[in-house]
């Protein structure tokens, strides 16, 4: 597949929405907007010596339209014009039974600024399953060969070339697309009966080394196999690895910075705007048109441009996210923040969602981090329970089976899996020092950081 | 339908694949989602699709098709042809599907009063309603009140190279809500709700209906204004039948899943035949339940056209069987458990359950109570995760602190980690009765693919030095 493949499918994706939007407008809605993507994935997995193979097309639209000024989504896989004409009644048939929402005035409406996709590197888009297998071969080996008490091991190497459009009857039209990569490994090495597991992936829009990851991975399991019990429950000092606070921190200001939530008296950070809700070192941004970013496309899934907007600015809240919904309940524009639920979004209405979180880095790496400490617990690699944070309060449990006992500003013993609890939001203010090591994630540019004061048990 | 996957099959045979599975889906879903007394999301979804899997000199392809013609088929058969053999020259574990017998059957469904496609949205809209109504009679201090519909249903279409072909309607209905109580800083929630294969006149009932379930959830979101952080530390637990389902099934039975024992990746690995947990310890995974008695997920047949099964994964503490898809048992010479699923077309078959749960014991909940002496009555789950060396960390919804066999007071924010073996080792007793239940919303995650639909339950059980984490 080539540059010219991808802009192929955004023309034809691009007339069938326009097709959609025009044949709306013969059945009475006031207004429509029709979505449509087409993802091409290419998946590889080992699970140890098996090997499973996957690649297809995920195709489908989603309409919304305004009836009586009701609102109505229907949604359905493929794309014909017979199913665009059902899809159409169907939505309108929701609309019927929608209540009127004063709140909404109309659909988005088209803005200009510019924006552009992030980066297209045709390697990525001429990646073959053969290439694919030969990577998750590279990974897996580097792995195995990293210690022989790496015994088993889940790996996989990913592509997904993605377009989506989206056109409305406000004169909404636009496409966006993406052609991204990714590996990862999950493995368990075992010693004297114990078993630990370690795991490390990368996500890029450019080729990358997978060795690396796989022997990443096992040494992360194998650091484990000394470790201890902590014995104890205490208030300390946490060094999160980048990647461990990644989740954590994506929850949280999914749902924080969502001016949806805060108008709806949802989101911790209402009326705190201009506040101190963070310390001096923290810079926190939404960028959605960070070229190397994973989730920077050229328009949100609305069809508005995707933005840069500074959410929290040494400390002080800045700024909130948007959608077309949000904006228009303050006569703002939209931040280009509104998306739809991969890996199938065109099953799903919009919502409001961070695009890449890019955390301003600070001057030091993470063992200098770790330098600074007197006595705390350093967690690595992926904690449990992230997901199930209460993102409205704030208060979180993670459980970390990857974690070291600090002493000194030396990274001592490793411990049995610990667990850590806070408010996310109280810690915002405790946060003392960031990383010099921000790293591309699905989740945006995230450097390790340090935060006092979080109760520590294991 | 069955045209169109026998020409996938005639296809990939044709290519020089040694076997080959083809599968459509018809799915449709709807769902309702209101935010106080406002109707806040409807949506309605199709999901049509085929996908062939084909299997080549012990390597599989898998791919699918939004477009159900017979020229998209022939090409994502090619497709799948091609990455198998492509991927056939990196194996080293060879895998193939083994035998079974043709098998034809078609239209299977499960027979329910009030079938969800037979009623229009409003009525289902009527429901969430009435559930919030009642939620906010019973709540105090409420700050927001959301309440979900979802249904699933459809047909599934499968055919192999055994010129085996089934047709079987599955169907999920789930009606839930969320009550936050709100004092000062304090943000509490109540949640209640049901979800499984049944129709819609399980809202008739006086223990499912909306305004009971309304009830619950305003009552429960109003005493947690009152409750207090769980004591961070040890204790002795009285666990609740939803969060024993969870138990059973994200932490033990993931790694009684034969793909993750087949790579060496599952602590169980070589386990079979050893005594893991108590004598009070029975976990049990069956596809198709009572439907009188439970609300689980109805699989009859699983995503390989095998007819599922119920079968007994932990016998009294000793780990007996292993969860198998064909793949797996042909490799570990098994029967077949009928325990390959897939969440939608654009996914292979893999390794799943269908409704685990803890098997019951013989004690009423008052002497549970009273056995569990001190400690805490952990209730509900609220979501949690597991990792593959058997560490786990779940969240109850509620809970009590229990003192002499007295509930005591009510606990929020309820976390509980701990190894699962550790977790079996302890269980010291369990109660009589039996419950499980599904859902629409959530579900099962593996690999990528979250959320498919399983019953989780199990009886009360009484448990010894489970952990218990929280802010000190």
């Amino acid at each position: 597949m080539m540059t010219t493949d991808l802009d192929q499918i955004a023309d034809e994706l691009a007339s069938l929405a326009e097709l959609g939007v025009k044949k709306t407008g013969t059945r009475g809605a006031e207004e429509s907007e029709v979505f449509i993507s087409n993802i091409d994935t290419l998946a590889i997995t080992m699970k140890t010596g098996v090997v499973e193979a996957r690649q297809g097309v995920s195709l489908g639209l989603g309409i919304r339209v305004v009836l009586d000024g009701k609102v109505g989504f229907a949604a359905t896989s493929g794309i014909d014009e017979k199913k665009i004409d059902h899809t159409i009644q169907e939505a309108i048939e929701v609309a019927r039974i929608r209540p009127l929402d004063r709140k909404f005035s109309h659909l988005a409406d088209p803005v200009s600024i510019p924006s552009k996709d992030g980066i297209i590197n045709d390697k990525v888009l001429e990646f073959t399953e053969m290439d694919a297998l030969e990577e998750v071969n590279t990974l897996s080996k580097a792995a195995f060969e990293y210690d022989k008490r790496v015994k088993a091991l889940f790996g996989g190497i990913g592509v997904e070339k993605a377009v989506f459009a989206v056109a409305s009857s406000r004169g909404i039209a636009g496409c966006s697309m993406r052609a991204v990569i990714g590996g990862g490994v999950y493995l368990t090495a075992i010693e004297n009966g114990k078993q630990k597991t370690g795991s490390e992936s990368i996500d890029s829009r450019e080729l990358v080394d997978f060795h690396e990851t796989g022997s990443r991975a096992a040494q992360r399991a194998i650091k484990m196999l000394e470790s201890k019990s902590l014995g104890k429950s205490f208030r300390t000092t946490v060094v999160w690895e980048n990647v461990a606070v990644g989740l954590l921190v994506k929850g949280m200001f999914d749902s924080a910075s969502s001016a949806r939530n805060v108008q709806e008296g949802k989101s911790y950070f209402k009326g705190k705007l201009g506040e101190k809700v963070a310390s001096d070192v923290f810079t926190i941004i939404d960028d959605g048109q960070l070229p190397e970013g994973l989730q920077t496309f050229k328009t949100d899934s609305e069809g508005v441009p995707s933005q840069t907007t500074t959410l929290i600015e040494k400390g002080f809240l800045k700024e909130y996210i948007y959608d077309s919904y949000s904006a228009l309940q303050e006569n703002r524009h939209s931040t280009g923040n509104a998306s739809r639920r991969w890996p199938e979004p065109f099953l799903s209405m919009p919502e409001i969602s961070t695009s890449n979180i890019v955390v301003k880095p600070g001057e030091q790496d993470l063992d200098g981090l770790i330098g600074e400490v007197k006595e705390g617990i350093l967690v690595t690699d992926f904690v449990m329970g992230a997901g199930h944070a209460n993102v409205t309060t704030g208060e979180f449990s993670v459980v970390a089976p990857n974690a070291f006992l600090i002493k000194s500003g030396k990274v001592k013993q490793p411990l049995e899996p610990i667990t850590i609890a806070g408010n996310f939001f109280h810690s915002l203010k405790d946060i003392t020092d960031i990383g010099s090591d921000p790293r591309i994630t699905s989740i945006g540019k995230i450097p390790s950081m340090t935060v006092q004061n979080l109760t520590v048990s294991g | 339908m069955f045209d169109l996957l026998q020409y996938a099959i005639t296809t990939g045979e044709r290519l020089g694949a040694r076997f080959v599975e083809a599968r459509s889906d018809d799915l449709s879903i709807r769902e309702i989602k209101t935010e106080m007394e406002d109707v806040k999301d409807v949506k309605t979804m199709r999901r049509i699709g085929v996908g062939v899997n084909v299997y080549y000199n012990g390597a599989t392809g898998y791919s699918f098709t939004a477009r159900p013609l017979k020229r998209d088929i022939e090409e994502a058969t090619k497709k799948a042809f091609k990455i198998a053999k492509a991927s056939s020259e990196s194996i080293k574990i060879k895998i193939d599907p083994g035998q079974a017998r043709s098998k034809k059957q078609k239209e299977l469904k499960l027979t329910v009063k009030k079938h969800p496609q037979d009623f229009s949205l409003m009525l289902k809209k009527d429901l969430a309603l009435r559930t919030v109504k009642t939620a906010r009679e019973h709540g105090k201090n409420i700050s927001s009140i959301t309440c979900n519909y979802g249904e699933l249903f459809g047909q599934k279409c499968f055919a192999n190279t055994e010129r085996t072909e089934i047709s079987w309607s599955p169907l999920v209905v789930d009606l839930r809500i969320q009550v936050v109580s709100k004092r000062g800083d304090l943000l509490v929630d109540g949640r209640d709700g049901i979800g499984g294969s049944f129709g819609l006149e399980l809202f008739e009932t006086d223990e499912y209906s909306p305004e009971k379930i309304g009830k619950n959830a305003g009552k429960w979101a109003a005493e947690k204004l009152e409750a207090k952080p769980a004591p961070p530390g040890k204790h002795r637990a009285l666990c609740e039948n939803r969060l024993v389902g969870v138990l059973a099934h994200e932490s033990f039975g993931h790694l009684t899943e034969s793909d993750f024992v087949v790579s060496g990746m599952s602590p169980l690995a070589g386990k079979l035949g050893q005594q893991l947990g108590s004598g009070h310890a029975t976990i049990i995974d069956e596809g198709t339940l009572d439907a009188n008695l439970y609300y689980g997920f109805w699989l009859p047949f699983d995503d390989q056209g095998i007819g599922t099964d119920r079968t007994i994964i932990l016998d009294k503490g000793k780990l007996v069987r292993y969860l198998h898809d064909r793949n797996t048992a042909t490799f570990m010479k098994n029967d077949f458990t009928g325990n390959a699923r897939a969440i939608n077309y654009n996914y292979p078959p893999i390794v799943r359950m269908s409704n685990t749960y803890f098997s019951p014991g013989d004690l009423s909940l008052e002497e549970a109570i009273e056995q569990l002496d001190t400690g805490i009555y952990a209730i509900r789950s609220a979501g949690g995760q597991a990792n593959m060396d058997g560490t786990f960390m779940f969240k109850a919804l509620r809970g009590y602190y229990v003192e002499n066999g007295e509930k005591k007071y009510p606990l929020r924010e309820v976390t509980l980690t701990g190894s699962i073996l550790d977790f079996l080792k302890n269980v010291e007793g369990a109660t009589r009765e039996l419950f499980i239940s599904s859902s629409y919303f959530g579900g099962c995650g593996k690999d990528e693919q979250y959320p498919l639909p399983v019953g989780l339950g199990g009886p009360h059980l009484l448990v010894s030095e489970v952990h218990f984490g929280g802010e000190k």
